[in-house]
């Protein structure tokens, strides 16, 4: 499939039709993305098995849109993702359903809709429109990105007009999370839960934990109880104010039994936004904590606030080329940064702090190719279905080619 | 001497002159039929961006882009406050993240004047004189 995508990416380069969009109508509406990457980082893997270079890094998006009124929109977006060897190598949707906007102050989407999420989790999958090949990842984790990409569900939104002081876009949501069958997170998952029922058929029985099955057949994760809100100021003078605040609560079921053997609860995550752009810069921080409680098999294994936050600048001297530099920062527990409350684990394991470097060119208006470094020091987040050891300090180069029709 | 003084005189006179005659300007027009005269600079930008999607009779209004480098490069300079690059990438953004579809947009001024000149409630931005009668510009105020 990776090669298929990356021949489709090449046709695509090579018809030589400016502005590929298909408009079969002035209501109807075909257009797309794809992208081929590469990556190759050392010490660790990240996202696929990297450390011996991996261009298993390709997606193709095309989305449909209908409009028969001038209020009223049907649309859909089909997704196809091939990241390292943990297969969400099939065609999902990414996005899809009805919109109903009668007044420009207030709305209505149903149907899976992209969450939002700081500033940039609606857009992440179109990587032409990202300044790096990756977005921030204290922020927007690829390796958890089902968790946080979509909803199903409904929302309201809408733009209240503040006159010359600018204007302000909302969206009210309420519904659930699609998790994929399969994916790099439920990977884990499944290897996790394997880990803890042989560690459970190990010790003696009179000390086994009484939740844990014998032997593992499947694992389900469902999302319920999921809201939240997002508001982003758009003043006249290129600066951008945004706050997001999501509650949500995951639960992962075992052996098709109706009793979870687990759940994330979410009380709440928040991410506060600055974007400050002008013809050459673009200057970005976010700031965002999620407090969250985790119990497996009536254990609580996680209990209190993360914390993320980056700065990301970047500069366009000449309108085809970007140079972009970011420094971002994670901690797996906020009150707890050095991971005391952990001694079994090294305190590394509770941070991540990743210098990066890029340059992005666009070829034209519909093709770009980014190039990235980073340099790393920690290794939260890191999922151990890639990395069984990770070590402290580790770096990656990726590449990607983009284009958008 | 005093014929050079008046050529010194007229040039220094002319210079202005000629850089106003010659001073590049994007305007934006409707039908001629369309009851708006006027709209100040922020309405033009919210209507531009797709924030602002209805004339105040409340029709829908009909949005058009022009592609044509002079009129957009114009335009954002003048009203959209991005590089023309930057007011693409905002729209792809609208429509990959399913908030929206992207504009009509059309190659050349005479080809969004016969659109503009045909739709009552569109709207859209030249960089050429206007001659024809089915559209009229607007008076923009700051």
């Amino acid at each position: 499939m990776g090669r298929f995508s990356f021949l489709f990416l090449l046709l695509i380069l090579l018809v030589p039709i400016p502005g590929r969009a298909l408009n079969f109508s002035d209501t109807f509406q075909v257009h797309g993305f794809a992208s081929q990457g590469y990556i190759n980082s050392t010490s660790n893997n990240f996202l696929a098995h990297s450390r011996s270079g991996s261009i298993k890094m390709s997606d193709v998006g095309v989305n449909a849109n209908w409009q028969p009124l001038d209020s009223l929109r049907f649309g859909a977006q089909a997704y196809y993702r091939n990241l390292g060897d943990y297969n969400e190598n099939s065609v999902v949707l990414d996005w899809g359903g009805v919109s109903y906007q009668p007044f420009d102050i207030i709305g209505i989407r149903a149907g899976k809709v992209k969450m939002p999420l700081g500033l940039y989790n609606e857009v992440r999958d179109s990587q032409f429109l990202l300044p790096m090949v990756f977005l921030p990842q204290s922020i927007y984790d690829e390796s958890r990105r089902d968790s946080n990409l979509a909803y199903i569900g409904a929302g309201l939104f809408g733009n209240i007009d503040c006159g010359r002081f600018g204007d302000i876009d909302y969206h009210l949501f309420s519904g659930e999370t699609d998790f994929p069958d399969e994916s790099q997170l439920q990977q884990n998952n499944v290897s996790s839960a394997i880990a803890a029922i042989d560690r459970n058929n190990a010790v003696p029985a009179s000390k086994k934990n009484s939740l844990i099955p014998d032997s593992y057949e499947s694992l389900d994760r469902e999302s319920d109880d999921l809201y939240g809100g997002a508001l982003v100021y758009n003043s006249p003078i290129g600066l951008r104010l945004g706050a997001t605040l999501i509650h949500s609560k995951a639960s992962i079921y075992l052996n098709d039994s109706s009793e979870a053997a687990g759940n994330t609860l979410t009380h709440k995550r928040f991410v506060f936004s600055a974007e400050f752009s002008t013809e050459q810069w673009l200057i970005v921080s976010e700031y965002g904590e999620t407090d969250r409680t985790t119990t497996m098999f009536g254990s609580t294994t996680l209990d209190g606030p993360s914390q993320s936050w980056y700065v990301m600048a970047c500069y366009s001297p000449f309108e085809n080329w970007t140079f972009s530099v970011l420094y971002d920062e994670f901690y797996r527990m906020k009150h707890d940064k050095h991971s005391d409350d952990r001694p079994q684990s090294e305190p590394y394991t509770g941070w991540r702090k990743d210098m990066g470097f890029g340059i992005r060119y666009d070829i034209n208006p519909w093709c770009n190719v980014k190039l990235d470094y980073h340099y790393i020091d920690g290794t939260a987040m890191q999922l151990s279905v890639i990395n069984e050891d990770p070590k402290r300090y580790w770096s990656y180069f990726a590449a990607r080619l983009s284009v958008v029709f | 001497m005093r014929s050079l003084v008046l050529a010194l005189l007229f040039v220094l006179i002319a210079l202005p002159l000629e850089a106003v005659a010659t001073h590049d300007v994007v305007s934006i027009i409707v039908p001629a039929g369309l009851e708006v005269e006027s709209l100040d600079h922020s309405a033009v930008n919210r209507i531009f961006l797709g924030k602002t999607k209805q004339w105040q009779n409340h029709e829908s209004i009909i949005m058009t882009v022009n592609k044509d480098k002079k009129a957009m490069a114009l335009f954002c300079e003048q009203f959209a406050h991005k590089t023309p690059r930057q007011f693409f990438m905002y729209w792809r953004k609208q429509l990959y993240s399913g908030h929206s579809m992207l504009p009509k947009n059309f190659d050349t001024d005479q080809q969004i004047i016969d659109f503009i000149g045909e739709h009552p409630n569109s709207i859209g931005f030249i960089a050429s004189p206007i001659t024809d009668p089915r559209v009229k510009e607007l008076v923009i105020s700051p």
